[in-house]
């Protein structure tokens, strides 16, 4: 390589993959990102824009995610489009008294380190939020959570990255990447060939077909999102929510088949109401169903009656990329040198995008990083000792 | 209504009518689902106002193996008793269509009554589906076109022909379609006046296309003909004009219009104002494909065929096995066409179902009137043709998107970032993300795309849309 | 809304029985078998809702269900198509 700059390649042009090129296209190195398609094409397209915090196991996802909040107010004002950040709270609604005594150990859990999180009984959470129904049970609120336009704000880092002089590709899907004596050396495009002396591989939930052009196994699998678009209609939720259910699904995938899928509900600040989610093992089918589209119309009108006189303008769904464990993969591999993961975020991309971004540059540039990528190494999946979580 | 059919047709305009009464009497069931109150599509719409029963066209009208008029398909439709096996719905919108012909239905309380007051949507399987869904009109934005008064020339005829109401005493009609003269015969006819005709089309234009119709003269002689009758009554006709503006403060009160040069471009110092309550304006038409697209059906871009239409085989069957197209979606060439597809994709569904057609099927000719017709869709989808010019005139301040109220100039700016395809610059614009899902934004932004940046249809890509395609209560999704 | 536009209905039209519907409180006869955004219009009326950003009015435009710029409240329930609803005698329908 000697002298020259190294050219870094990033694929993906979704969340991950356009903060990353952000990240260091803004640290003068020499980025060309690639996507296949349109930038937020995939799941950053077809997501929700919750920033929830309190989701979030005490440990290291929730350390990742505190320090990627942090970064929010500083891309409002730097990046280069209004990406619609609005930290209004966010709460999780207890639908049950089960449901209640497991949230009162996990928010306790949570104070222990610190976190703004409390427990609101039915009347508080009502008097808070006046359209949710009288049935509910209580809720779990923190100021802390917030809301985010995701396409905006991949959009955002993708020109932020533009104006810092990295190149960006779309409509250029990777045929193959070049190694040579188990490094990286170039990447192949349908619009033809770049030498790249590392590749950062933030294709999400298709990032397992990526590592597999250098011969790696990703546990990374599509998990299929269905999410429910209302009408534009006058404010209805004041801040973000998910049902409890909702955690114990995502820590759980077993719970995932029946009501574990639980519930999110935000309010866009255009007026449109996103109700999700579905969590569904379907391999790389992004169609909707109607016993999908169903199962979110009932547990979000049972939580917000007032739902029910609104219109549904469309539907969609998105790949999440999930891991075994619930973390995202992030650093070298050990098998091929000049590869970087940068995916498995399932439904925290847009959460953690903003540190990701960070660590990722910083590691690739061999700069000390506010957060140790270790735990979220690949190798974690072979060694013994594989559950990094917690 | 069952939960499942051997075929579906998708509309009841003449497409979906001719289908259905070919593919009646073979013991098949068959379900004809429309949105609109009662059957006919846009064409017929005044014919076929009683809700039980059905129709039928003279079975003459498919052997004549020439042109035929829409005048024609209108005189031969006669009230039918509904044949065995066809199950007719009104009011009901097919939101979806999931894999396996699967589709998502929002049917009305009358359907299944009890309900909760917003109807209910069910799914229903589809042995063969055929989606005969026609077309909607195109309209060049200009400032005010958002003023209530302004509508399209279609609107203004479903006034006249629906509920026997004129749009307003006096009409101003502008644009570039064919239905500028049909609606204003239609408005003569009711005792209605128009204040004028103003087609953006000069004269030489016209004649630069009429040996596109050198097969179709009874269609070339029905255009002349209505010239000809609307200058026996004096109507002001105006070529080469085209509205800049529709002023007014809650609604229309004046149109400023300004002359166009053989480019299209406006010429300064040519403008003039009609004081109006009602502007009827068209600048041809876009078919309605987002049940194809949902799908899954390719598409083809054809400016001869009015943008991007539903890819379909001699048989006119889909990309999608089993997924037949009929009518405007195919290619935008008029009432005639939809006619002689509509008994195609039948004879072609009952091909394959291994039933013999009837004898008053004559395939061969029917293939024959179908290419005819496609001359004719060259003509017609050229003449309503907006010279790129027009699009990069749009005023800054000028709303594309009318849903969610986004104007040209964040479009500009955002193409400027770098946003050059349709869906990249839906996603940088929130153009295309509101109720109507961008059926009026969408072929516009199209339009624009192309003359702002001068590349490939294929390069813009099609547009996509999502299950339900129509807007429908939430409630309505409560109740399996 | 101003009425310069009363007497639109066409004579020679067959119509159905005449009935009232109640738009914003006031009755307005109308006949069976017309569809709302055209027994509106006979009416003298134009603009049928506000757009929520610009505050602009907006009225018929496509006539045929595709647009949504129609919406009116109809006996209680909002954002309904009045090009693409049939009026029935004693109708509420509220514009906006």
């Amino acid at each position: 390589m000697g002298s020259r700059v190294p050219h870094i390649v990033v694929i993906g042009g979704g969340v991950i993959g356009t903060s990353i090129a952000w990240h260091l296209a803004k640290k003068a190195a020499r980025v060309t990102l690639i996507e296949s398609n349109d930038l937020a094409s995939g799941s950053s397209g077809a997501c929700d824009g919750l920033v929830f915090m309190q989701s979030k196991k005490p440990g290291i996802h929730l350390r990742l995610a505190m320090e990627s909040l942090k970064r929010f107010s500083d891309l409002k004002k730097e990046l280069p489009m209004d990406i619609e950040f609005r930290q209004a709270g966010g709460r999780v609604v207890i639908q049950t008294p089960a449901e209640y005594q497991a949230m009162e150990q996990f928010v306790q859990a949570q104070q222990e380190i610190g976190l703004d999180v409390c427990l609101m009984d039915a009347k508080d959470t009502l008097a808070a939020e006046p359209f949710l129904s009288p049935d509910i049970y209580g809720s779990t609120w923190s100021p802390l959570d917030a809301q985010v336009n995701p396409i905006k704000l991949t959009l955002g880092f993708a020109l932020g990255a533009r104006k810092n002089h990295a190149c960006i590709m779309t409509r250029s899907p990777v045929l193959g990447i070049h190694t040579k004596n188990n490094r990286v050396t170039g990447v192949v495009t349908t619009k033809g060939e770049m030498a790249a002396d590392m590749v950062v591989n933030a294709a999400g939930a298709r990032s397992g077909l990526i590592a597999q052009m250098v011969g790696i196994d990703l546990p990374v699998r599509p998990r299929r999102g269905q999410l429910v678009v209302t009408q534009a209609t006058s404010r209805m939720i004041f801040s973000c929510m998910i049902s409890a259910g909702y955690i114990a699904a995502k820590f759980d995938p077993s719970l995932a088949d029946d009501a574990g899928e639980g519930m999110s509900m935000e309010q866009t600040d255009n007026g449109n109401l996103l109700l999700g989610s579905t969590r569904e093992f379907e391999g790389f089918c992004t169609q909707n169903t109607l016993s999908g589209i169903r199962r979110i119309i009932s547990r979000t009108t049972a939580i917000l009656p007032a739902l029910t006189r609104l219109q549904v303008i469309r539907t969609f769904a998105g790949l999440r990329p999930f891991t075994p464990d619930g973390l995202p993969i992030l650093g070298p591999v050990a098998s091929m040198d000049g590869f970087f993961m940068a995916a498995g975020h399932e439904g925290d991309g847009i959460a953690l995008s903003p540190i990701t971004g960070e660590l990722v540059a910083d590691m690739i540039l061999g700069q000390k990083s506010a957060i140790p990528l270790t735990p979220f190494s690949l190798e974690r999946f072979t060694t013994p000792k594989g559950q990094a979580h917690g | 209504m069952k939960r499942a059919y051997d075929v579906v047709i998708v509309g009841s305009g003449v497409a979906g009518i001719a289908a259905a009464n070919t593919l009646a009497g073979h013991g098949l069931e068959i379900l004809v689902i429309d949105e609109n109150p009662h059957a006919g599509g846009q064409i017929l719409r005044q014919n076929c106002r009683v809700t039980d029963g059905f129709w039928e066209f003279d079975p003459r009208l498919g052997r004549s193996g020439r042109t035929v008029s829409i005048r024609k398909i209108v005189q031969s439709l006669r009230p039918i008793q509904r044949p065995k096996g066809i199950t007719c719905v009104h009011q009901a919108r097919v939101l979806g269509i999931f894999s396996d012909l699967q589709l998502l239905v929002h049917v009305p309380d009358t359907l299944y009554p009890g309900g909760s007051g917003s109807g209910r949507v069910l799914e229903i399987d589809a042995g063969y589906l055929l989606l005969a869904t026609g077309a909607r009109e195109r309209c060049l934005p200009f400032k005010g076109w958002t003023l209530p008064g302004v509508m399209s020339l279609g609107a203004a005829q479903i006034l006249m022909k629906s509920s026997g109401i004129l749009p307003a005493r006096k009409t101003l009609i502008a644009g570039t379609s064919p239905l500028q003269t049909v609606l204003a015969l239609e408005i003569l006819k009711n005792k209605g006046n128009v204040t004028a005709i103003l087609d953006e089309n000069h004269l030489t234009k016209k004649l630069g296309l009429l040996p596109l119709l050198k097969h179709h003269g009874s269609l070339a002689g029905e255009g002349a003909m209505q010239m000809l009758r609307l200058l026996i009554r004096q109507v002001r006709f105006r070529q080469g004009v085209r509205v800049t503006e529709a002023r007014g403060k809650n609604g229309l009160s004046a149109v400023v219009t300004a002359g166009l040069d053989r480019k299209g471009n406006t010429v300064p110092g040519t403008f003039q104002t009609y004081p109006a309550r009602a502007l009827a304006v068209g600048h041809g038409f876009t078919a309605n494909i987002e049940l194809p697209v949902q799908a899954g059906c390719a598409l083809d871009y054809d400016a001869d065929r009015g943008g991007w239409v539903v890819r379909v085989d001699d048989a006119l069957e889909t990309s999608v096995a089993e997924v037949y197209a009929a009518g405007e979606i195919t290619g935008i060439a008029g009432a005639g066409k939809s006619f002689v597809e509509g008994k195609l994709a039948a004879v072609s569904i009952l091909e394959k179902l291994g039933e013999k057609t009837g004898p008053d099927v004559c395939v061969p000719e029917l293939v024959r009137m179908q290419k005819q017709q496609m001359g004719y869709a060259s003509f017609l989808n050229q003449l309503c043709q907006v010279p790129s010019s027009a699009y990069e005139a749009i005023d800054d301040e000028v709303l594309i998107c009318r849903c969610e109220e986004i104007s040209m100039g964040e479009i500009r700016k955002q193409i400027s970032q770098g946003f050059v395809t349709g869906g990249s610059l839906k996603k940088a614009t929130r153009c295309g993300m509101g109720r109507c899902q961008g059926r009026i934004c969408q072929p516009l932004l199209f339009d624009i795309l192309q003359a702002l940046t001068g590349q490939t249809p294929e390069q813009i890509g099609s547009p996509s849309f999502r299950a339900p395609v129509k807007n429908v209560p939430l409630e309505s999704f409560l109740h399996p | 809304m101003g009425n310069t536009d009363t007497d639109l209905r066409i004579a020679c039209a067959n119509r159905g029985p005449k009935i009232t519907l109640q738009v914003d409180g006031v009755p307005c006869v109308a006949y069976e078998g017309e569809t709302v955004h055209a027994a509106l219009l006979a009416a003298g009326i134009r603009a049928l809702r506000i757009a929520g950003k610009t505050g602009e009015s907006r009225g018929i435009f496509c006539g045929m269900g595709i647009c949504y710029e129609c919406r009116v409240t109809i006996n209680g329930v909002p954002d309904k198509q009045a090009c693409m609803t049939i009026a029935t005698d004693g109708m509420q329908i509220e514009t906006r």
